[in-house]
């Protein structure tokens, strides 16, 4: 049975080892590029003797230069945010979909083995693909964006979801709900449609209703001048809202932010409600294949 | 060793037709005593026919006491039919030749012939119930 | 010894619509049964109820004394082969067979290698480039080298050219000879079935309507022709289909011994006429024909 589901699930491998290869090819580049260009701006040396993102703005300029010739302008960090989620989609959403409407399924049911261990299988060594995958892609991910963490942080939202053990989540939870809305809505097209468009929401609810919660942010406020330090990217410190009044007018300056040593804290609740949701997913789909026909 | 084959339109349930193969075999001299039937097994996939239409020919033939069955090895032919027919009565033959030979003459064609035939038949063994 | 096959008032339902409805059969060991009629009556719902595929909507259905494809045991003992012969098309030949293996305890490797020899299907080659005919003998390589001991076919040769249809029968029926198997296929095509199969189910709009051995149900069914307006002479079990005119009556009957009246001349009616007059009947209800009369021809 392992054979077979690793058969089975061999082309979604290819696929997904050519995904990670394409990345590399790129990210790995880039990532060298940027590392150098740290150098040679002289931002590293800025930051390391204690200068903050306003002192060093030259060779911020000049690094975020390179950075954008490397991109073409395009927001690469936000396309990368997607690939957890559509990895998942894309191994999971066929397992069971695929062979519904091939009729395989009829075959794989047939076989000396029960359906429970069948999808048990299916689920493992797709799920071991995801894993692996995924882990690759965040390590590569990591790489590229280690530079631009020295002057944004990683707490930031498009660091934070590229970074860390929350793609990981992301990337099972997708998984999961491919292979739960493959065996309820049965025809590939809609499946991977619902799937998508599932995915999604669950990632904007956590993202924008949850996250910030997770912890009460800490608040700095201040009239006139302001203190020595200050919460920034730079440090790691996920600035959620600032609000500047015009000067003179009486009004404080309000910070309200995420300090930079609640990102892991952050990164294992955020982990623990998308296997969670991922394990709801994936009980639903035994209890369809155990209980309904195929 | 014979070929059995089957003619699906004759209405003639397949196992009769098996056996009538047989018989006619063992009368033209086809079969000998001694010689084995086809397996079972070779019979059904050659003619893509349920196995138990075989065996109830096979069956049908031993209790005729025609052939014996010796388990695991096969269907043999235990007597010699007395070749009282077809090939024994060269006399009655020779009246059939001329007969089929008139026929032709008069325009019929085969399946005039047969219907002919079986008519005679028929009528004859009607006959012989009253 | 349980039965290979035993349903009791079985009935599976889509939606609103019964698919089949108190159905009860029993399928005896070595037995190669035919499942008949028309396109809709719950052929292949029968069927996947009968592995599992299915589950009841009402009633209960058991191989060989157990509840289907809740054990690998119990799947062991079954071969079935879907009407389309679904493969995994793009896996070799190789591949399937290696499939097969793996999740078969009791799979005969030899068996499947030595027959797609002699059927000159290479290993290599995947299985969506196969002709259609090669596809189904595939499907059911991969059926019998599980070697189960009750085998369900859906509609296996539908899909056939007359050639292929004729290999496939043979390969199921050599291995019925060689092992035993017992066979349940269903066909809406009644033409074929006569040789290849020894008991008839007859399904009409999702309900059994005869069941039993081919050759008792042909020993009691007769066409009988008669005087114009004649009413049917007595000793009949039950008439199926009456039809007259001035001069001549001909009768679709199940008879209870010999017709006396000398009025009336018997003929023996083709099995494909003796289904198609219990599909048109209207009052017919189960009919059960005992199999103790297998022979009763001779």
């Amino acid at each position: 049975m392992t054979w077979t589901s690793w058969r089975l699930t061999r082309p979604a491998a290819i696929g997904a080892a050519a995904l990670v290869a394409l990345l590399a090819t790129y990210l790995v580049a880039a990532g060298h590029t940027l590392r150098a260009a740290l150098d040679s701006t002289g931002l590293l040396s800025c930051l390391s003797a204690g200068g903050s993102r306003q002192t060093c703005s030259d060779q911020a300029a000049a690094f975020y230069r390179t950075l954008n010739s490397l991109t073409g302008g395009q927001p690469v960090a936000a396309y990368l945010v997607l690939l957890p989620g559509l990895l998942g989609v894309f191994v999971g959403t066929p397992i069971l979909v695929r062979e519904i409407e091939s009729g395989t399924l009829r075959l794989a049911w047939t076989q000396s083995v029960t359906r429970t261990r069948w999808l048990t299988s299916r689920l493992v060594i797709a799920g071991l693909v995801v894993v692996v995958a995924q882990l690759a892609i965040t390590l590569l991910m990591t790489y590229w964006r280690g530079p631009v963490n020295m002057l944004d942080g990683r707490f930031e939202p498009t660091g934070y979801n590229i970074q860390g053990i929350v793609p990981l989540g992301y990337a099972l939870a997708a998984f999961a709900l491919g292979a739960f809305v493959g065996v309820t809505v049965r025809r590939s097209a809609p499946a991977f449609a619902i799937t998508l468009a599932g995915y999604f929401l669950i990632r904007l609810v956590i993202e924008n209703m949850l996250r910030g919660r997770f912890m009460t942010p800490l608040t700095v406020s201040w009239v006139g001048h302001a203190p020595t330090v200050l919460p920034s990217g730079a440090h790691g410190d996920w600035l959620m809202e600032q609000d500047i009044p015009k000067p003179g007018s009486g009004y404080p300056t309000v910070i309200i932010y995420q300090p930079a040593d609640r990102f892991w804290t952050f990164q294992a609740l955020e982990l623990g409600i998308t296997v969670a949701i991922a394990a709801t997913l994936i009980t639903l789909t035994y209890v369809w294949v155990r209980r309904r026909s195929h | 060793m014979i070929t059995f084959r089957l003619d699906p339109a004759s209405g003639v349930p397949t196992y009769l037709q098996l056996v009538h193969q047989v018989k006619h075999a063992l009368r033209v001299g086809q079969l000998q005593v001694g010689d084995q039937l086809p397996l079972v097994r070779e019979v059904v996939a050659s003619l893509a026919i349920n196995p138990n239409t075989v065996l109830k020919a096979y069956r049908q033939l031993e209790s005729a006491g025609l052939t014996v069955g010796r388990p695991g090895v096969g269907t043999f032919v235990r007597v010699d039919v007395p070749d009282q027919t077809v090939m024994a009565t060269p006399a009655l033959r020779r009246r059939l030749s001329a007969w089929v030979d008139a026929a032709r003459k008069e325009g019929l064609d085969d399946q005039d012939l047969s219907a002919l035939f079986a008519s005679a038949l028929h009528d004859s063994v009607a006959e012989g119930v009253a | 010894m349980s039965a290979p096959l035993e349903v009791t008032g079985l009935g599976r339902s889509f939606g609103h619509t019964w698919a089949l409805r108190h159905c009860s059969l029993r399928i005896e060991p070595g037995s190669i049964t035919a499942l008949v009629g028309p396109n809709g009556a719950g052929k292949s719902t029968l069927l996947q109820l009968a592995v599992g595929l299915l589950t009841p909507t009402e009633g209960t259905a058991t191989i060989f004394g157990q509840p289907p494809a809740t054990s690998a045991a119990a799947l062991a003992q079954v071969g079935y082969l879907a009407q389309d012969h679904p493969l995994y098309r793009g896996l070799t030949v190789g591949d399937l067979l290696r499939m097969g293996r793996g999740m078969n305890p009791t799979w005969d490797h030899d068996f499947a290698l030595g027959h797609l020899a002699e059927l000159g299907i290479p290993l290599s080659r995947k299985a969506g480039g196969l002709s259609g005919g090669q596809q189904a003998q595939v499907a059911l390589t991969l059926t019998l080298a599980k070697r189960p001991a009750l085998l369900i076919l859906d509609e296996p040769v539908a899909s056939l050219d007359p050639l292929a249809r004729r290999d496939f029968m043979a390969t199921v029926l050599a291995d019925a000879a060689d092992r035993g198997t017992t066979v349940v296929l269903s066909s809406h095509v009644i033409s074929e079935l006569e040789r290849v199969s020894d008991h008839l189910v007859v399904l009409g709009s999702g309900q059994v309507q005869v069941d039993g051995a081919i050759d008792d149900l042909l020993d009691r069914h007769r066409i009988l022709v008669g005087p114009g307006y004649a009413s049917p002479p007595t000793g009949l079990r039950h008439v199926l289909s009456e039809h007259t005119t001035e001069r001549q009556t001909t009768l679709i009957v199940e008879l209870d011994g010999p017709v006396q009246d000398p009025r009336w001349t018997t003929h023996p009616l083709s099995l494909e006429d003796l289904v198609l007059a219990y599909l048109r009947d209207p009052d017919a209800g189960t009919r059960t024909f005992a199999t103790q009369a297998t022979g009763s021809l001779s």
